[in-house]
C-alpha cells in the first residue's frame, strides 16, 4: 500500500547531510521570503495577472533573465566549490567534500550552466529582441511561448528538487554517460532527477524553437526579405533550426534511458544485449550541436554590437550570414570527436576530425568579418564593445585549442584531460556568456528604459577577463601536464597544487566580477533619472528595435511600416523623413494561465516518475491532456485595441517622456565604484542614526 | 467593410502560421522516430539468445493493423475537413468511424505488448521494443497530433 501511494519515497529521502540541509534551508528561506514580501506588498494578483500568465514576449524575456541570473549564481557556487576542493585536496589532505558529493557538484554545475543559465539567457534575449527587430507585435504562438518558459521553470525546480527530497543528484557527469547512468551503477534517484529536468525543459526548448521559426519566417514587417534581416535574427533563426533538428534526439534518447531505468529494459546496459556506446553516440548527436545552438545567437549579438559601436555597416553581410549557416550545418556532423577514443577506426575518426577542423573556416569568416567591420570605423569603447573584444581574444584561444583537439592522435593524449575542460570553457564563457553579457549591456536601455553604469561595468569586465585568464590558462597547462578532469584528489608529487590554487583564486576574481555586475545594476537604478534613455535609441543603433520607445509599449510598434533596406533604422535616420503615422486597430493575444497549468502537471508527472509513484504520474499526464484540450475550447484568445486608443496612448506617451535626460553639472555622469560604496555607507549610517534617535 | 477585411486577413495569416508551425512540429516528430528506428536497427539482433523478431512478430497481422490505422488517420482527416465546413452529421460519421477503427487496434497493441512481455525473457531490449513502438506510433499520430493541432493557435 505504502509502495503504491508513495513509490520509493520514504523518510530517508529527507535531507540529512550537512550540505543538503544547508541547501534545503536556504531554498525554503528564499521561498518564504518571496511569499512574505508578496503578501506584505499585496502583489499576488498583480504578479499573476501581469507577469506569470503574460504572453508578452518582452515580459517572458525578462522572466527568463531573472531565472537564468539566479541559476548563474547557483551554478557559480558549484564552480567555486569544485575549485576549492581541488585546491585543498592534494597528498594527505582530502579536501572538504566526499568523492561522491564532488561528482554530484560537477554534474550539477554542467547541467545548470548549459541548460538553465546559457539557454535561459539566450531564450530571454531572443524573446525580447527578435520580435522588435523584425517589427512584429507578438509571436506566432503566444501560448507555446509561455508554455516553453514554464516548462523551463519546471526543469529549474526539478534540478534543485534533490535538495528537498532525495539528497542526491546524478554523479555521472553532465551527459550521464551510460552504463554509469543505468540502475546497476546509479541506483538512486539522482539520475532520474537529471533525466526529468532535462526532459521537460528540453521539450519546452523544442516548442520555443518551433515558435521562433514560425515567427521569424512568417511575421517579419512587409518588405523585410530574408536578406534584409538583422544579424541577431539570423543567428537566432539558425539556432532555432538547430533546436528543432537535435532536441528531438535528446527527447528520444532520454526516453530510452528512462525505459532502461524504470522498466528494466536494456538499451544502454552492458549486459543482455544493451549497447552503451549507442547512448554516447545519440547523446552527443544532440550535445555537440547544443553548444552551437548557444553560440549562434551570441554571434548575432556580436555582429549587432560591432556594427553599432564602429558606426559602420557589418562588413560583408551576406558572407557573414552564409558563414553562420555553414557553422550550423557542419555542427551536425562532428559529434564523434567527443569520443575518438571509442575505437571507431581510423577512417571514421579522420572523417570527423576533418569535419571538425572545417568548422573553423566559417567561424574564421565571422571573426574576420567583425574585424573588418572595425577597420576604419569610429569605434566607441562602451561596455558591450569591451565584452566583444574580450570575446575575440578568448574565443580565438578556445577555437585554436579546439582545432588541436580535433586531430585524433592528439586527442588520444588530451581526451578527458583538463586541457579539454579549459577548451570548452574558453568557447562557452568567451563565446556564449560574454555574448550574453554583451547583449544585456547593449539592450539594457531598451529593456529598462535607462542604460547601465559604464564605469562599474568596465570594472566588472576586467574582473571577468583577469579571473578567466587566471583560472583557465593554468587549466590548459595542467591538462598538458596530464591532469584528468573531475579529479577530487591528486598526489602531492605531481606538483599541481600551486596551479590548482591559482585556478581557485581566479574563480574568486570572477565571483568579484559577478558581484560587480550586481552592483552595476543597483548603481544604475540609483542613477536611473540621469541614465534615462528618452530617445529610444541611445547608441545610435542600426536596427529596428531602436525605432520604438524604451521600454517599448506592450504592442511594440504603433504602426507597422514597410522596411526597404538592411539596417532599416539607419536608413530611416539618413532620410530623416517623418511621416504622420496612420494608426490601425491592433490585435493582441490575451494572457493565459494554460502554459503554467500544463507545466505544473508536467512537473507533477515527472516528479512521480522519479519516485515511481505510478498513480501520480497518470494524474499528471492526464492533467496535461485535459488542460490542453480545455484550452482549445477557449475561443476568446485575442482582443482588439481600436486605432483611436492607440493614438491616445501614443500621444500620452510622447507627452510623458521628457525631451531629454536632465543634464548634471558633472562631466562624467556615471558613478564610480567608490561613489557607490560612499552612497551605501551613508545610507547605512543614516539608518543606524535614525534607529538611535528612535531609541533615545 | 475595410475593418472586416483586415480582421479576416489577420485570422487567415494566423491560420497560415499555425499550418506552417505544424509542419515544423511534424519534422521534430519525424526526427524523434528516426532515433527510435536507428536504435531498432542497431539492436534488432541483440536478443541475447532469446527468440528473434522473426519468431515473435506475425507480419500479416502487423500489416493489417497498420492499414487499419492509416485508414483511421484518413477518416480523421476527412472528419476535420467536414468540421471546417461545419457539417455536423459528416463530422460525427467520420469521427465515429475513426474511433471504431482506432480503439480495436489500440486494444490489439496493448494485448500484443502484454503477450510479448510474458513470452519474451524479461530484460530483452529488442523484444519489448518494436511492439511498444507500434503502440507509440498510433498514439502519437492520432492523439498527440490532434492535441497539438488544437493547442497551436
Amino acid at each position: 500500500m505504502k509502495e503504491f501511494l508513495l513509490g520509493k519515497l520514504d523518510l530517508d529521502a529527507l535531507p540529512h547531510d550537512i550540505f543538503m540541509i544547508a541547501g534545503t534551508v536556504s531554498f525554503i528561506l528564499l521561498g518564504l521570503t518571496v511569499i512574505v514580501v508578496l503578501t506584505w506588498t499585496k502583489r499576488w494578483t498583480w504578479l499573476w495577472k501581469e507577469w506569470l500568465t503574460s504572453v508578452d514576449p518582452k515580459k517572458i524575456g525578462i522572466m527568463y533573465f531573472l531565472v537564468a541570473a539566479f541559476m548563474l549564481v547557483r551554478g557559480g557556487i558549484d564552480a567555486i566549490m569544485i575549485w576549492l576542493q581541488q585546491a585543498l585536496s592534494s597528498g594527505s589532505s582530502h579536501g572538504y567534500l566526499s568523492a561522491d558529493h564532488f561528482q554530484q557538484i560537477f554534474t550539477a554545475h554542467g547541467n545548470i550552466m548549459v541548460f538553465f543559465v546559457a539557454m535561459g539567457f539566450i531564450f530571454g534575449l531572443i524573446n525580447y529582441i527578435v520580435p522588435l527587430q523584425i517589427r512584429a507585435r507578438d509571436l506566432a504562438s503566444p501560448l507555446l511561448n509561455t508554455l516553453g518558459f514554464w516548462l523551463y521553470v519546471a526543469g529549474v525546480i526539478m534540478v534543485n528538487m534533490f535538495f528537498v527530497l532525495g539528497s542526491e543528484y546524478a554523479a555521472t557527469g553532465w551527459l550521464a554517460i551510460a552504463p554509469l547512468s543505468g540502475t546497476e551503477f546509479s541506483p538512486g534517484v539522482g539520475v532520474d532527477y537529471w533525466i526529468w529536468s532535462l526532459q521537460i525543459s528540453g521539450i519546452g526548448t523544442t516548442l520555443g524553437g518551433i515558435n521562433f521559426i514560425m515567427t521569424i519566417l512568417k511575421m517579419r514587417a512587409p518588405g523585410m526579405t530574408l536578406w534584409k534581416m538583422p544579424m541577431f535574427t539570423w543567428g537566432s533563426l539558425f539556432s532555432m533550426i538547430m533546436v528543432v533538428t537535435v532536441f528531438p534526439l535528446l527527447t528520444a534518447t532520454l526516453f530510452l534511458l528512462f525505459l532502461d531505468r524504470y522498466f528494466g529494459m536494456h538499451f544502454f546496459t552492458t549486459d543482455l544485449g544493451g549497447n552503451a556506446m549507442m547512448y554516447t553516440n545519440l547523446i552527443w548527436m544532440w550535445g555537440h550541436p547544443e553548444v552551437y545552438i548557444l553560440v549562434l545567437p551570441a554571434f548575432g549579438i556580436f555582429s549587432e554590437v560591432v556594427a553599432t559601436f564602429s558606426r559602420k555597416k557589418i562588413a560583408s553581410y551576406s558572407s557573414q550570414v552564409i558563414a553562420m549557416g555553414g557553422v550550423s550545418l557542419f555542427a551536425l556532423s562532428v559529434w564523434l570527436h567527443h569520443f575518438f577514443t571509442m575505437g571507431a577506426g581510423a577512417d571514421v575518426n579522420s572523417f570527423f576530425g576533418v569535419m571538425t577542423m572545417i568548422i573553423a573556416i566559417p567561424t574564421s569568416v565571422l571573426v574576420f568579418g567583425w574585424i573588418a567591420t572595425m577597420y576604419k570605423g569610429r569605434i566607441k569603447f562602451a561596455t558591450p564593445m569591451l565584452w566583444f573584444l574580450g570575446f575575440i581574444g578568448i574565443f580565438t584561444l578556445g577555437g585554436m585549442s579546439g582545432v588541436m583537439l580535433a586531430i585524433p592522435p592528439a586527442d588520444f593524449q588530451l581526451h578527458n584531460s583538463l586541457f579539454l575542460v579549459a577548451h570548452f570553457h574558453s568557447t562557452v564563457i568567451g563565446g556564449v556568456l560574454f555574448g550574453i553579457f554583451c547583449g544585456i549591456s547593449y539592450w539594457f536601455p531598451k529593456i529598462a528604459g535607462f542604460r547601465l553604469n559604464e564605469r562599474i561595468g568596465k570594472n566588472a569586465f576586467w574582473c571577468w577577463i583577469v579571473g578567466f585568464c587566471m583560472s583557465f590558462i593554468p587549466m590548459y597547462v595542467l591538462g598538458i601536464m596530464g591532469a584528468t578532469r573531475r579529479l577530487d584528489h591528486y598526489d602531492a608529487s605531481t606538483g599541481w597544487q600551486p596551479l590548482y590554487i591559482m585556478m581557485f583564486i581566479g574563480g574568486l576574481i570572477i565571483a568579484c566580477g559577478v558581484a560587480l555586475q550586481v552592483v552595476q545594476i543597483i548603481a544604475s537604478v540609483i542613477q536611473k533619472r540621469r541614465l534615462r534613455d528618452t530617445t529610444g535609441d541611445p547608441w545610435n543603433g542600426r536596427t529596428l528595435e531602436w525605432a520604438t520607445a524604451s521600454p517599448p509599449p506592450f504592442y511594440n510598434f504603433a504602426t507597422i511600416e514597410p522596411v526597404t533596406t538592411q539596417d532599416a533604422l539607419s536608413e530611416i535616420k539618413k532620410q530623416g523623413t517623418t511621416v504622420e503615422p496612420k494608426y490601425e486597430d491592433i490585435h493582441m493575444p490575451r494572457n493565459t494561465g494554460a502554459g503554467i497549468y500544463i507545466a505544473a502537471f508536467a512537473f507533477v508527472a515527472s516528479f512521480a516518475l522519479v519516485w515511481h509513484i505510478n498513480w501520480l504520474a497518470i494524474v499528471g499526464i492526464a492533467g496535461i491532456i485535459v488542460c490542453a484540450i480545455a484550452r482549445t475550447f477557449n475561443d476568446d484568445v485575442e482582443y482588439k485595441i481600436p486605432a483611436a486608443t492607440i493614438k491616445e496612448m501614443e500621444e500620452q506617451r510622447k507627452k510623458d517622456t521628457p525631451a531629454s535626460a536632465p543634464v548634471d553639472s558633472k562631466e562624467n555622469e556615471d558613478m564610480s565604484l567608490w561613489d557607490f560604496i560612499k552612497i551605501v555607507l551613508k545610507w547605512a549610517l543614516d539608518v543606524v542614526r535614525k534607529r538611535r534617535l528612535k531609541t533615545w | 467593410m475595410v475593418n472586416e477585411h483586415i480582421a479576416e486577413s489577420h485570422e487567415e495569416a494566423a491560420m497560415d502560421r499555425v499550418g506552417f508551425g505544424f509542419w515544423v512540429y511534424l519534422m521534430t516528430d519525424l526526427l524523434m522516430f528516426a532515433v527510435l528506428f536507428a536504435v531498432f536497427a542497431v539492436l534488432r539482433d541483440a536478443t541475447h539468445g532469446g527468440p528473434s523478431g522473426q519468431e515473435l512478430f506475425k507480419l500479416p497481422f502487423v500489416l493489417t493493423e497498420t492499414l487499419i490505422l492509416l485508414t483511421s488517420s484518413f477518416t480523421a482527416g476527412i472528419g476535420m475537413l467536414a468540421a471546417h465546413r461545419g457539417i455536423k452529421s459528416q463530422v460525427l460519421t467520420w469521427f465515429g468511424l475513426t474511433s471504431v477503427l482506432v480503439w480495436p487496434s489500440w486494444g490489439w497493441n496493448c494485448m500484443s505488448l502484454l503477450n510479448l512481455s510474458t513470452k519474451a525473457i524479461p530484460g530483452r531490449a529488442m523484444l519489448r521494443f518494436p511492439r511498444s513502438l507500434r503502440l507509440l506510433v498510433p498514439t502519437d499520430c492520432t492523439l498527440l497530433r490532434d492535441c497539438c493541432g488544437w493547442v497551436l493557435p
